[in-house]
């Protein structure tokens, strides 16, 4: 019997409604969405019927609750990432989050300077940079990746001086599944003053995000990758840093005082939440989080580690199939990516959703990395909690039917 | 949901029709998917304004390759009477008649790989 820690699969699939609903669904796409377990969905709805109204407002009882719950909600975020409350910001997601830090971040830049971000981004963290690179006439470099897929340190350190004033870096590969040594990438980055942005999207819901061990001067995540809902994403600032930025968004709640001439910013985390803030979206975070807790990380990983290494073996039996990404566990992710001669992504992902197997296949928004491998782009499967040996094997399966089918 | 790879669709896929550059082509169009690779150049001989050959080549996925096939494969077996338009006798084809060509739904996702062919014809006809 599978188990995750003391939970069945079975117990762990029953959480999730969807797997009631589609029994037959082998869902292999976590790297895009992760399905949504009931508390979750249960929290939200409690919110919803039971105390909805806006937060930091009223004072009635409901917004007193609803406020309560947000800001609790804050705490526990704080606490999963080993952070204080005041530095975690509510955004709509982690490309919000990678928007607002550009914008935030641009009026650092003078002409000249260099932005550093790695080949394994994904479009959200590239393209802010690349637009304040080019607003203020600094310059964009990327961090090349070796051929093990992994992060080229030494020409890390080498492109490191004292004109790099911000280093992107993805704490682990949507594509290649390769995680990323930030606390090493952080130190390096700091000796030479730069900003370190981290893009956790991919990592949180996977391995203990610690911000305190990182070091990072700012980490950004979507809920909607680690069980929670859509539309909420998470902005870490290193406290200092939080301080010293002068919010771009403005709106309703992020100010203390505004008279006809003068707007009072309040203190962060406040000043970055301008206007009414998904506040269900917070309250399903905090739950998903609750979730994943409850579990226990050590369960999490050792089961998620023992399945990627299943699925690796599993394609790598597969006659030609090449691995875009580290073909050992050794920081890695259960995000999958390759390639099978003959077989264009988009024909294999199309049959296999035929058969209800559901990976994803092209660029996965990081087109500068994948189509330097391959133009047609790749397919991946990424695994979550939910996931069983039987979808492994069904997408094995589904390779070898597809194969047949076309050639 | 019906599958798109429906055996004349394989077919096609498999063993490509007027695959190849047509060396006496006098209008030729070259479009690209960006998100997935697929390209693919559409070669007509055009002569007392109506096409007399089509041909087509690039690389893509069985769909892409497949409608390339079917819709050049309609392109040389067109009737004389198609009607004139700018001066050249058009194939006849919206989208959605193409589609009917083709013989499957593709879902939204797919159908830019199916429509491809057709978009290329069509920047060959402009």
């Amino acid at each position: 019997m599978e188990t995750l820690g003391s939970r069945t699969l079975d117990s762990i699939k029953s959480d999730f409604p969807i797997f009631r609903n589609r029994p037959y669904l082998a869902y292999l796409d976590a790297a895009a969405t992760s399905q949504i377990p009931s508390m979750v969905l249960e929290s939200m709805v409690d919110f919803e019927v039971n105390f909805r109204a806006n937060v930091h407002r009223g004072l009635y009882p409901e917004a007193e609750l609803a406020t309560q719950a947000y800001e609790s909600a804050r705490t526990q975020v704080a606490k999963f990432i080993e952070a204080e409350p005041s530095t975690v910001s509510f955004t709509s997601g982690s490309t919000s989050s990678l928007q607002m830090l550009a914008e935030l971040l641009a009026n650092r830049l003078s002409p000249g300077d260099n932005i550093l971000v790695s080949s394994m981004e994904h479009h959200s963290a590239l393209l802010p940079f690349r637009r304040i690179a080019a607003e203020r006439g600094a310059m964009l470099t990327t961090i090349p990746h070796d051929a093990d897929y992994r992060l080229d340190l030494p020409t890390f350190k080498l492109m490191l001086n004292s004109r790099v004033k911000i280093v992107v870096i993805t704490a682990a590969s949507n594509v290649l599944g390769t995680v990323n040594p930030i606390t090493e990438i952080v130190a390096e980055a700091h000796k030479h003053g730069a900003i370190v942005i981290v893009d956790a999207a991919q990592y949180v819901a996977h391995l203990p995000l610690s911000v305190k061990e990182w070091g990072a001067d700012a980490v950004v995540f979507s809920a909607h990758k680690m069980y929670g809902p859509f539309g909420v994403g998470v902005l870490y600032l290193q406290s200092s840093l939080g301080q010293s930025l002068t919010p771009t968004a403005l709106g309703g709640g992020m100010m203390t005082e505004v008279t006809s001439s003068i707007t009072t910013f309040a203190e962060a985390p406040w000043k970055f939440e301008s206007g009414t803030p998904n506040i269900a979206g917070v309250i399903g975070l905090a739950a998903a989080i609750h979730y994943l807790t409850a579990l226990g990380w050590p369960n999490i990983v050792q089961r998620e580690e023992e399945l990627a290494r299943l699925a690796l073996v599993g394609l790598l039996s597969l006659n030609d199939i090449k691995i875009i990404g580290p073909l050992t566990m050794h920081d890695r992710l259960g995000v999958i990516s390759f390639t099978v001669p003959g077989l264009h992504p988009h024909d294999l992902a199309t049959l296999l959703g035929e058969q209800n197997v559901a990976i994803r296949a092209g660029h996965h928004c990081a087109m500068p990395l994948t189509s330097s491998i391959v133009a047609s782009g790749v397919a991946r499967a990424s695994l979550g909690l939910y996931t069983t040996e039987e979808d492994i094997a069904r997408l094995i399966q589904g390779i070898k039917a597809a194969r047949a089918k076309l050639s | 949901m019906d599958s798109i790879y429906r055996d004349h669709i394989l077919e096609h896929a498999r063993h490509p029709r007027n695959f190849g550059v047509l060396a006496d082509a006098t209008k030729q169009a070259r479009l690209a998917n960006p998100t997935c690779g697929d390209v693919c150049t559409i070669y007509l001989k055009i002569a007392n304004d109506a096409i007399v050959n089509a041909t087509f080549d690039g690389h893509g996925c069985a769909l892409s390759t497949a409608a390339a096939s079917l819709l050049t494969e309609h392109l040389t077996s067109m009737s004389s009477v198609a009607p004139i338009i700018g001066g050249v006798t058009m194939p006849c084809l919206n989208e959605a008649e193409f589609l009917t060509l083709l013989g499957i739904e593709p879902t939204s996702g797919r159908l830019d790989c199916a429509l491809l062919p057709l978009r290329a014809l069509n920047a060959a006809l402009k």
